[in-house]
């Protein structure tokens, strides 16, 4: 397999060779395609208080509620000044605090607007606000839209996370349609892309690199270009931590991944941490900071999931890519 | 490397341990137990509220999670007789409130004086709506003006309790678990199977349980090898996939009367349709009965407390955040 070209501006590649170079090819950087790279974000989730009573005041009482308003703003801010992307996944429960709590005192810190709207307009390419929903007490994905969209935030079609494994307890086939809200004002709502393949307790999640389109449940890592709902995958998805995205990069350095084509990666971060764990702003500025080569080299960029499925569409040419760790 | 996989299991996941750092050690057991009491006893609704008192003492005091089921009667009692139990109920979490359905609500299997097993599928889904949103007449069997139900519990929760024992006649159940998880239900109740973590029944997931343990069966034996032999049974059960789960199971009338009064009620010799007499009462355990039971449930808390680290408590919030 030859060296990955690496160092080049992907506008210039697509200008140099358009829109669909190299798809489906095994010898895509032959052809011109954009070089091989690495897409990674940082994502992080908040839950339902039920099912998470240690995070659970942060969506329960108020005065928590503004602590860690207060450190997803620094985040952001960190995240921002480093160079970095943060997909901010969020499920109901936090979006109605977000309602209640974003008084104007609170939104006076944030140019007059919620924080999650302040997040998804401060640089979109860089913060994205997703939906992330367990789909439970009566609310799904097009519900948290909804709510999201009640907040200013557009919905941008991410599906942040959701069961696909084993292949008989799929949730995901259904959100190759249009779906429908299960509270009032029943809102309509379409995937655009998935991301956060699980199982069960994550006993086997179906973890890869790469934007493809799953073709069925049974054949999940299968791309089928017939289909029009993609999915992102993560990588190993580590915990404030880098050691898959160092992992992958270097399998990209040595040449163990087609060259030509688009690899993911995603870092979890917890939420409601930001605020009481003091090493987890640290944490997320060392890993910033450790793969700053590799986004100088051209190896990494980070990207919004979003952004990720954009430049996969129209600079990828949508070419598949599937490599399980 | 931390990976999602462990930082979900541990975010969202077993809530063994009073302590946070020590439940991520539990994320990975294959074997979890759980916990659950159905609180139904609307004949002795002093001594129903005493035990839940007392059974919440003694989960918080061991950090072993717990799922509290109550019946709309039950929630109805508790929220108007008990509200500092309802309270305690709603704040703790360590007690997860659940729900189920019993007599005389006419699509409980046992108890179809309505004939609902051959109305239509709509026709059952606004009855069952019906009575979700509304209380419960125990003499006339039909839903009252007042609010209640599931839908009440949900309001005076804050939460939509994840767990529902809907046990209906076949007929009935799509319909019943339609409109539970309309309510925002995410768990039906099953027993006498393997049900896995994952798999549906209708539109809700099926509580994961591999083996029912029914620790009321077993006043005189030692909790400690009920649970050690339901453990090792677990993962041999037929059709089983990990996480295997042991229900531990009991109900507020084990520990003071002698029979539920829904049985007493609905079932035992006091026909089948309405109006039903609620005089009839169980009697009541003797004291050294009663103290039985409790050393044995008591027994089984405490030993699961003390093994925590190799066979963790679960419950329906952790098992919410695992689908």
């Amino acid at each position: 397999m030859p060296k990955v070209l690496r160092g080049v501006s992907v506008a210039a590649l697509v200008a140099l060779v358009g829109a669909g170079a190299g798809v489906g090819s095994g010898d895509a950087a032959a052809q011109g395609a954009p070089p091989a790279r690495v897409y990674a974000t940082f994502v992080s989730h908040n839950e339902e208080a039920i099912s998470n009573p240690p995070c659970a005041p942060v969506v329960t009482q108020r005065e928590r509620y503004l602590a860690n308003r207060a450190a997803v703003l620094d985040t952001a801010r960190l995240v921002l000044e480093r160079g970095g992307a943060w997909d901010f996944q969020s499920e109901w429960q936090y979006l109605q605090a977000v309602a209640a709590w974003d008084d104007a005192a609170a939104i006076a810190t944030t140019d007059g607007k919620n924080v999650v709207r302040w997040l998804a307009e401060i640089a979109p390419d860089r913060i994205a606000v997703d939906a992330h929903s367990h789909e439970h007490s009566g609310w799904n994905y097009a519900d948290v839209a909804y709510s999201l969209q009640q907040l200013g935030v557009p919905p941008n079609g991410i599906v942040g996370g959701f069961i696909a494994s084993p292949a008989s307890l799929e949730v995901w086939t259904r959100l190759r349609a249009p779906l429908v809200g299960r509270r009032a004002p029943y809102p309509v709502w379409q995937a655009q892309a998935l991301w956060g393949a699980a199982s069960p307790g994550h006993r086997d999640d179906p973890d890869a690199t790469g934007v493809w389109r799953p073709r069925d449940p049974e054949r999940f890592f299968e791309d089928d270009p017939a289909q029009s709902l993609p999915h992102i995958g993560g990588w190993t998805s580590d915990e404030a931590a880098g050691d898959g995205l160092a992992d992958l990069l270097d399998r990209l350095r040595t040449n163990r991944l087609e060259p030509g084509r688009m690899y993911t990666a995603t870092i979890m971060i917890q939420q409601c941490n930001l605020d009481s764990d003091a090493a987890l702003q640290p944490a997320i500025a060392a890993i910033l900071d450790r793969f700053a080569p590799d986004v100088a080299t051209g190896d990494l960029v980070w990207a919004t999931l979003p952004t990720v499925l954009r430049t996969w569409r129209e600079e990828y040419g949508q070419a598949p890519v599937v490599v399980r760790p | 490397m931390t990976t999602r996989r462990r930082f979900l299991a541990t975010s969202l996941g077993a809530l063994a341990a009073a302590s946070w750092p020590a439940r991520r050690a539990h994320a990975a057991a294959d074997t979890s137990l759980l916990f659950s009491l159905n609180v139904q006893d609307f004949a002795w609704p002093d001594l129903s509220a005493q035990l839940v008192f007392r059974a919440l003492d003694l989960h918080e005091a061991l950090g072993i999670p717990v799922d509290i089921s109550l019946t709309t009667t039950q929630s109805d009692l508790f929220w108007r007789d008990f509200p500092e139990l309802f309270e305690r109920l709603r704040v703790s979490t360590l007690a997860t409130v659940c729900y189920h359905v019993r007599p005389p609500a006419p699509y409980h299997a046992l108890c179809d004086w309505l004939d609902v097993a051959a109305m239509s599928a709509g026709d059952q889904q606004a009855l069952v709506r019906r009575y979700e949103t509304h209380g419960l007449d125990l003499v006339s069997g039909q839903p009252s003006a007042a609010d209640g139900g599931y839908a009440a519990l949900v309001d005076r929760l804050g939460y939509a309790p994840p767990c529902v024992g809907i046990a209906c006649d076949a007929a009935v159940q799509a319909a019943a678990d339609t409109v539970f998880h309309d309510l925002g239900a995410t768990f039906g109740v099953v027993h006498g199977r393997a049900a896995n973590l994952g798999e549906r029944r209708n539109s809700l997931y099926v509580r994961p349980e591999h083996v029912d343990l029914k620790l009321f069966e077993h006043v005189g034996a030692d909790p400690a090898a009920l649970i050690e032999a339901a453990a090792a049974e677990a993962p041999a059960v037929r059709g089983g996939r990990a996480p295997f789960v042991v229900g531990v199971k009991m109900h507020d009338n084990d520990f003071f009367a002698q029979d539920s009064a829904w049985l007493t009620v609905y079932a035992s010799g006091n026909g089948r349709r309405p109006p039903w007499d609620l005089s009839r009462r169980s009697p009541l355990l003797d004291a050294a009965a009663q103290a039985a039971m409790w050393s044995l449930y008591e027994g089984a808390v405490t030993h699961a407390a003390r093994n925590a680290a190799r066979l963790p408590a679960t419950s329906c919030r952790t098992l919410l955040a695992a689908v």
